[in-house]
């Protein structure tokens, strides 16, 4: 099989990372338009509730199923 | 492990993979020294010097809580982000249970991080990008821990459910 051909997984794997560039692209605009670069993060910077999934994951699984949609 | 699980967690691992080398083309171009890992064990050992820092505002075992979270979720979204050999963050999250969501469960920027480095403008790029790959049209950021967190992340252009204590936007 001749390499110079270009195989079908190849031209969608660069297809897939092509439209992952455009949509990290799309979020870059998006932080420019509101005006969110630059902006000082908060001291100890976090989000999330780790305790709560560590002590029940079923339960956090559950809860977060509940709003999911 | 089962085969079906480490088959969906390499082919995820992929999609992982490819998301974080094109945000780190972005961080190459805009930032020099910042890179997007996946989470490593060496990540997982520096995030333990985080509890020794006063400007810590929780208490979390990142590498119990990351070793659950990965049994659980092969689809989660994950990310490592580095300053030259310093980890500067860590975040973990997943698609909803229909996939039409993704989650950032958690995430906690290095305490003692030079205040110049921002962590959730990187984080924000990669769950676009894992979100597209996975066909999710809007991103949620779970539990902000305070009221500035959440002011934080209302500047972002994501709006808050005081219901179910998450803000989000659609992509």
């Amino acid at each position: 099989m001749n390499d110079n051909v270009e195989h079908l997984s190849d031209q969608r794997s660069k297809r897939d990372s092509e439209s992952i560039k455009d949509a990290i692209k799309r979020a870059k605009q998006h932080v420019r338009n509101v005006g969110a670069e630059n902006l000082d993060e908060p001291e100890g910077f976090a989000s999330g509730d780790m305790k709560k999934f560590l002590d029940d994951p079923e339960g956090y699984e559950k809860d977060s199923n509940n709003d999911s949609e | 492990m089962q085969a079906s699980h480490r088959d969906a967690e390499e082919r995820y691992t992929r999609i992982r993979k490819a998301v974080l080398d094109e945000v780190n083309k972005e961080l190459f171009n805009a930032q020099g020294p910042l890179q997007a890992t996946l989470i490593t064990q060496t990540a997982l050992v520096q995030s333990n010097g985080w509890k020794n820092s006063p400007k810590r505002r929780v208490d979390w075992e990142w590498v119990e809580g990351y070793s659950a979270f990965k049994f659980r979720y092969p689809k989660r979204f994950e990310m490592a982000l580095w300053h030259n050999s310093t980890l500067v963050s860590l975040s973990l999250g997943r698609p909803t249970y229909q996939g039409t969501k993704l989650r950032l469960d958690f995430i906690e920027g290095n305490p003692d991080k030079p205040k110049d480095i921002k962590v959730f403008e990187h984080t924000f790029l990669a769950m676009a990008g894992y979100a597209h790959a996975m066909g999710a049209n809007e991103l949620r950021v779970m539990n902000p821990i305070n009221s500035e967190v959440k002011s934080y992340y209302e500047s972002f252009g994501l709006s808050y459910n005081a219901k179910s204590d998450y803000l989000y936007v659609r992509l």
